[in-house]
Order: structure tokens, then sequence, then C-alpha cells
């Protein structure tokens, strides 16, 4: 059983060897034609001259075109059908130079901004140890970095902004009532609660606790055109439930910092 | 366009074929009711091959054109 290809590359073989060797004997009879008059000794200029000089001059002229558009013709095919190798043009050429001039261009571009581009975390954590003895000055409490596996805890951290007044959350006697029976800040802010002084043990911590994800949640800036509450929102947990570096407000500028990093889409980079 | 080309070459070679058969007889250089001279005899013979040359041509080309087009249509 002959496959499908090989029969249709046979028929097409067919088809312009008939072209060709129909016009190839075209140009032969042209030729012919021509020396006719001068092999069989016709009349000068007779009618039969005249005839078989014409009718064989522009055989020639015509077939020689035709031979030439049968070869082209089968050249197509052929590479069409992947027998002879695709030929580059001049355009595929002069685009193939473009393209390479351009991935010169854009990998030592790329290199240059690697050894130029500083690490934006690198950047966060200098603008952290540069902002953090400012504010200590000022008496600002300072949002901790979220806490990773590499950092120290809070208790070892060098600056400690709390106020005496309040003791850490992690000095804070452990209490044993859920998280859904705590009571909200505001009920238990009044400061007027018999608890007061008399229970310090059971009494849930308040603790300004920022609200997660709204500094760098989302990659939206919705939260620009929402202006923000002055004080955080106050949410009473117990002091065991709370992670160390928790529990202290956010100052202005290294908001700002996160958000110029959101901002610019370094948010994982933090 | 080359296509066309090549298949009209094949027509006006039929067609020029025919004309050299014609040719003694239209142009009155073959008296009629006497023997062919050698230059009739030299053009209906180149003529007759020119014929039968483009007439085969034109049909097995165009035949291998139309089995090239049902091909393309079934893939």
């Amino acid at each position: 059983m002959v496959p499908a290809v090989t029969v249709s590359r046979v028929t097409n073989t067919s088809r312009y060897l008939a072209g060709l060797c129909g016009t190839a004997l075209g140009l032969c009879a042209g030729g012919w034609l021509i020396l006719t008059p001068y092999a069989f000794g016709y009349p000068g200029h007779g009618r039969a001259a005249v005839t078989a000089l014409a009718t064989g001059g522009g055989l020639a002229v015509l077939c020689t075109g035709a031979l030439a558009c049968w070869a082209i013709l089968w050249r197509r095919k052929l590479r069409a059908d992947g027998v002879l190798p695709a030929r580059p043009t001049r355009r595929s050429r002069r685009s193939a130079r473009r393209h390479e001039r351009a991935e010169r261009l854009v990998a030592a571009a790329r290199q240059r901004e690697l050894e130029v581009a500083p690490d934006p975390a690198q950047v966060l954590t200098d603008l952290r140890a540069l902002l953090t003895p400012l504010l200590a000055d000022s008496g600002v409490r300072l949002v901790p970095a979220p806490r990773t596996s590499a950092e120290p805890p809070a208790a070892e951290l060098p600056v400690t902004e709390t106020p005496a007044a309040e003791p850490p959350a992690a000095e804070m006697p452990a209490t044993e009532t859920p998280l859904a029976e705590m009571p909200v800040a505001e009920t238990a802010d009044e400061g007027l609660s018999p608890a007061v002084g008399e229970e310090a043990a059971d009494e849930p911590v308040e603790v300004p606790v920022e609200v997660p994800g709204h500094l760098r949640g989302t990659r939206s800036a919705a939260f620009l055109a929402t202006p923000r509450p002055a004080a955080p929102a106050v949410v009473t947990l117990p002091a065991e439930t709370l992670p160390e570096d928790l529990g202290r407000p956010a100052d202005s500028l290294l908001r700002g910092a996160e958000l110029l990093m959101v901002g610019t889409g370094e948010e994982e980079a933090w | 366009m080359v296509g066309r080309l090549a298949m009209a070459a094949l027509v006006v070679v039929f067609l020029a074929g025919a004309w050299l058969i014609a040719a003694p007889f239209v142009l009155r250089f073959q008296p009629s009711g006497a023997h062919w001279i050698g230059a009739s005899r030299m053009d209906v013979a180149v003529g007759g091959v020119l014929v039968a040359a483009g007439f085969t041509g034109f049909f097995v080309a165009l035949g291998g054109r139309v089995r090239e087009l049902y091909q393309e249509s079934r893939r």
C-alpha cells in the first residue's frame, strides 16, 4: 500500500513533467522552425519562410518563458513538500538580523539593570533600620515587620518602644477565655469596669491591632481613596493569642514605604 | 499567477501548432490540387507535433491541478 503523500507527490510530479515536456517540445519546434528556411533552401522572403521564422521565433520566446514558469512551480511545490530546503529570503534575513540585534540590546540592558538595581527588600530593611532610632526618639511606636523564621522574636529586638506603662503582650498573664467571648475595646475602654484593678490576670489586654490586609493585602490602591481612620481598630484579645510583635501602632513613614513598595509591585520581595 | 502563465503557454503551443497546420493553405503558398511542397510538409508536421504536445501537456497539467485541489480540500 503506497502512502497517500507519495501518491500525491507522484501525480504532482507528472503534472509538472507534462508541462515541462510540452514547453520543451515547443521550444525545440520553434528552434527547428527558425532553422528550416535555411536548411531546406526556402526562398529568402517568401511567405513560407516568413511564416516559419515568425512562428518559430515566437514559439521559442514563449516556450522559454513557459519553461521557466514550470520550473518555478515545480521548485515551489518541492519546497512546500519539504523535499527542497526553504530558501531564506532577503526580508527574512533582514528580520533575523534585527531580531538578533534587539535580543543583544535587551540582554545588555537586563545585565546592566541587574548590576545597578538594588534589592527592594534590602532597601526596606535599611530604611527601617534608619528610621527606627528616629521614631524611637520621637516617642512613636512602630509597626513591627512580619516575623519570619530568620528574625529574632520581638522580645529580643534591640529597639523597644513599648512604654513601661504598658507591658508587652507576651508578659501578660494568660487567660482561658475564648476569643469569641472577648469584649470589644469600646466596651472595655471606659475604664470604669469593676474588674479593673481587681482581677488583673483575667482582664483582657487592650492592644491596638492593625486590620490585616489593609496595607499590603491586595494590590489595589482603593485604600488610598478612602481616608483611613486616625486610630486603628482596637480589638481586645487575650495575651496568649497575640503574637509577640503584634500590638504596636503603625507609624506613617514605614507605612508609606510599604505603600510605595506595594504600588511599585515589589510586594513579594517585601 | 505563474501557474496560469504556464498553462496559457501550453495553450499557445497548441494554437501555434494549429496555425502551422493551417498556414500553407491560409497563406496560399501551397497550391491546391498540387503535390505538397517541402515547406508545407514541414509546417504541417511541426504543427501536428505542437498540437499534440500542447493538447496533452495542457490536459495533463490541468488534471494534476484538479487532483491537487481535491487533496487540499480533503485536508
